[in-house]
């Protein structure tokens, strides 16, 4: 036993005192990455609380989530994508072509709503399919790939129909601006969305290999893990995710428009993600985190509305939002290893000096 | 501007790493280099390179003399180390490379022309056929490392080091290569050359010193002696640390995998079969294929040709999940890059590829996994015993225990590969790994296949050893045979095309 005392071992374990402390500033680090943005959340509500009436209403509220549930819906799939170390750019797009068809579903080809519903989902997913196999399979690189899908699908969309299509019928109303046992029917979508997503990832074995996979893709290949399958996968979950939030905003406005359905949203779902403490280059991040930033986002656009703020001051504070997401990547793939780096060097040092 | 180390000594704390090497290099010389791993040859380098200030001696550049060096001041001295792994820009020409940081230049214009026909002096000199404008993409291995060369002749260095140039080029290229170099005598330059392969001692060199335990072994003109003296230097009186395990009673039976003329990237043909109960090594230097071997086994690397066979049935693998569901496991070599995700937790790392076992319908089983882990942490003894802490918080040795336990209780796993299993670890958890493995082999039902560098492991462990040089299989070694001397010479004497000259 003094024989492996001896050895300098990686992990320090000295007295338990000192390790319990240790254990807690390192939580600490952690802690303040994982919460800075809860705290921000709080602090915003309470500056548009004081400043509007009507901003801490429960109806305010409602109105928030539910004008947010189809961004949501997208963001709990990609988030998935996210920390497999991928990522689709073309799912502003995708929801475009996926809420033209099931509008046109509904007012053109004369389908019934469930139909027409299946018909907005299953072109998303196969946008998603497509970049799965360009991005998975083939391993093109994402950002480009999805890039270039962006433009393609938006081009397909004005294609088959360049001019708004209005007027989708009562059952579209009703998921649009229905409530089901009070609460908004889009509001009722997107907590199951999230849930699912929640659970994907902490009770299925595909939920730890998303991990594994966006951390260190060679190591999951060569243990044995399925990292062709999986993203693959992921990709036609986040097509699908789309095409189901293409149907839900044609729902809420009774429509869609070629040109400016989904436009940007991407940026806004990336904002999320990354914002949420989700890493671009993959393998960390929580659905709690990113269930926050989606709320962070949606408060921050109904806040500065209610103050009557310009919307280009919106789209300046939106686009703050992508670059101050990227602060916080830095500060968890490059600036937390190294403190915790430091912080371990140190400990040893003092270590030794109290063994000597 | 001949050099010289005269008695230079170095300790690592309290062991004695080099104990008083004398090394002359007249002008216009090739020194060869030449010594096993461990035997002092790269800490010489760095003592003279300035990496590493030696304890007492001299080194003598030309008419200055220095007790010990800095790199800058050994850079300042003329002596220029040329390593394995370039630092030359692809995407840029041979002449861009050439004079890459010390471009001729006209106020901010770069003289492009007087660079390439400089260049194109050099090129020439050495014996190489190429265009100053080429690109370095599509340009072989053996020309970049003549084009590295050429760098560093520029700055006029009065000693070049080239260490192990050859250790990763083909044969083919090492050829070529060493037409180059020979064209460098005419530089009038002391030259060390560290190498592993013997035709080049022969083919290249004027003298050579050989390097074993931290002291000379032996020294003098190439032409003065043969290869068997050499290699004798090398490999010294047989070692008896180890006895080597008792054959098991299932050596006899049929293989359990069994490879015919496999052909995969850096290797083959290879035969080599391994039988239940039965610890295969693989040995081999640096560049010789272990690595590539196991990955082709485990189908992590195309094969181009050759039949597998797992119990005696031909098996077509496409991929490492394949592998797996065949009953073939890998622990790889290089933790952090290729097993160990060292953000996840010690038992999520164990887990990982056991998560579809251990679960049911997709859904994960905390408690199985748990269980599973705790077994496992009992049987290797895991030190610190947690599975909720962070996998790179661990030492290499227990690190690479979860990597090995991954697949030791696994059930249907029957062929495990091992490519340099205690790289890196420490001597308890050697230990701890070995026993591990011993009891994987020891029902007579399962096989291993372990790769390593050093003799003794593979002398300790092993039943039957197989000697890879150059990718193919130089030579068999079972029971008794397996000794440091054996190993090292089948290593060396490899099977090599007949001397260019």
């Amino acid at each position: 036993m003094s024989s492996t005392s001896a050895l300098p071992s990686a992990s320090p374990a000295p007295a338990p005192a000192r390790l319990g402390s240790w254990f807690k500033r390192l939580g600490n680090i952690d802690f303040a990455l994982n919460n800075i943005l809860l705290l921000a959340l709080i602090l915003l509500c309470a500056v548009f609380a004081v400043q509007s009436p009507v901003f801490f209403t429960w109806s305010n509220a409602e109105i928030i989530l539910t004008n947010n549930a189809a961004i949501g819906v997208l963001v709990a799939a990609m988030t998935l994508l996210a920390i497999a170390g991928h990522v689709d750019l073309s799912v502003g797009s995708n929801i475009a072509l996926s809420s033209m068809i099931a509008a046109l579903c509904m007012t053109e080809w004369e389908c019934s709503a469930p139909v027409a519903i299946a018909a907005g989902i299953g072109t998303g997913a196969l946008a998603g399919a497509a970049n799965g196999v360009m991005c998975a399979l083939l391993r093109f690189n994402p950002i480009i790939v999805t890039l270039g899908m962006l433009g393609i699908l938006r081009g397909a969309t004005l294609l088959i129909n360049n001019t708004e299509v209005y007027g989708l019928g009562d059952a579209f109303n009703t998921l649009g601006n229905g409530a089901f046992l009070g609460v908004p029917v889009l509001l009722w979508i997107v907590v199951a969305c999230f849930a699912a997503s929640a659970l994907f990832i902490s009770l299925t074995t595909w939920g730890r290999y998303i991990y594994a996979i966006g951390i260190n893709a060679h190591a999951a290949f060569l243990a044995a893990l399925p990292v062709r399958a999986l993203p693959f996968a992921l990709y036609v979950i986040t097509g699908a995710a789309a095409g189901l939030a293409g149907v839900m905003l044609a729902a809420r406005v009774d429509g869609s428009s070629p040109g400016s359905m989904g436009l940007q949203m991407e940026l806004q779902a990336l904002t999320i993600i990354l914002l949420g403490g989700v890493a671009f280059a993959g393998g960390r991040g929580r659905m709690t985190g990113v269930i926050i930033a989606w709320i962070f986002l949606g408060v921050l656009s109904n806040g500065l509305t209610l103050l009557n703020v310009t919307p280009f001051v919106q789209l300046v504070a939106s686009g703050l939002a992508l670059v101050f997401a990227a602060a916080l990547d830095t500060l968890g793939t490059v600036i937390a290893p190294r403190l915790e780096q430091r912080r371990r060097a140190l400990e040893q040092q003092r270590a030794q000096a109290a063994r000597a | 501007m001949p050099f010289e180390v005269i008695n230079l000594r170095k300790s690592y704390g309290g062991v004695e790493v080099l104990k008083g090497i004398d090394l002359k290099i007249a002008d216009g010389e090739i020194h060869a280099l030449l010594g096993a791993n461990g035997a002092g040859k790269s800490t010489l380098i760095k003592c003279i390179a300035g990496a590493v200030q030696p304890d007492d001696g001299q080194i003598h550049v030309g008419r200055e003399r220095f007790r010990s060096l800095t790199p800058r001041e050994a850079r300042q001295a003329g002596i220029t180390v040329i390593y394995q792994d370039l630092s030359l820009a692809a995407s840029l020409t041979v002449a861009d490379n050439v004079f890459l940081g010390q471009e001729l230049r006209v106020g901010p214009f770069v003289r492009r022309r007087a660079q390439e026909a400089e260049t194109a002096v050099w090129l020439d000199k050495l014996g190489i056929d190429l265009d100053p404008s080429t690109v370095l993409t599509g340009i072989g291995h053996a020309e970049l490392q003549a084009i590295e060369i050429i760098k560093s002749l520029r700055t006029r260095p009065r000693l070049l080091i080239l260490d192990e140039p050859t250790a990763a080029l083909s044969e083919r290229e090492a050829a070529r290569l060493r037409q180059h170099l020979l064209a460098l005598k005419g530089q009038d330059l002391p030259i060390l050359y560290v190498t592993h392969r013997m035709n080049e001692v022969f083919e290249l060199a004027d003298r050579f010193t050989v390097l074993r335990g931290g002291q000379v072994a032996l020294a003098g003109e190439v032409r003065a002696h043969d290869r068997e003296e050499i290699i004798g230097a090398i490999v010294g009186r047989q070692m008896q640390a180890a006895t080597p395990p008792e054959a098991q009673a299932g050596v006899q039976a049929a293989p359990l995998l069994e490879a015919r003329g496999l052909l995969a990237g850096g290797i083959g043909p290879v035969d080599l079969q391994v039988r239940p109960g039965e610890i295969l090594g693989v040995f081999g230097l640096v560049g010789s294929g272990r690595t590539e071997l196991l990955e082709a086994l485990f189908a992590a690397r195309p094969s181009y040709a050759g039949e597998l066979r797992i119990e005696g049935r031909p098996v077509r693998l496409k991929g490492p999940a394949q592998a797996v569901a065949a009953g073939v496991a890998l622990v790889p070599a290089d933790r952090p890059r290729n097993s160990v995700f060292a953000s996840l937790s010690a038992q999520e790392n164990w887990s990982l590829p056991n998560l579809s076992v251990l679960g049911r319908f997709g859904l994960r089983r905390p408690g199985a996994e748990r269980a599973g882990f705790d077994r496992m942490a009992e049987q290797l003894d895991l030190r610190p015993r947690r599975a909720d802490l962070e996998a790179g918080r661990f030492s290499g040795g227990n690190q690479q225990k979860l990597v090995l336990g991954r697949w030791l209780d696994r059930a249907g796993c029957r062929v495990l590969l091992l490519d340099e299993p205690t790289q890196g670890v420490d001597v308890g958890a050697r230990r701890d790994l070995y026993d591990g493995l011993e009891r994987f082999v020891a029902g007579g039902e399962r096989a291993a296949i372990v790769t390593s560098s050093e003799p003794d492991e593979l002398i300790q462990l092993a039943h039957r050893v197989i000697v890879l040089a150059h990718g193919k299989v130089a030579g068999e070694l079972r029971g008794a045979q397996i000794t440091e001397s054996n190993l090292l010479e089948l290593a060396h004497h490899s099977p090599e095309p007949a001397l260019a000259s």
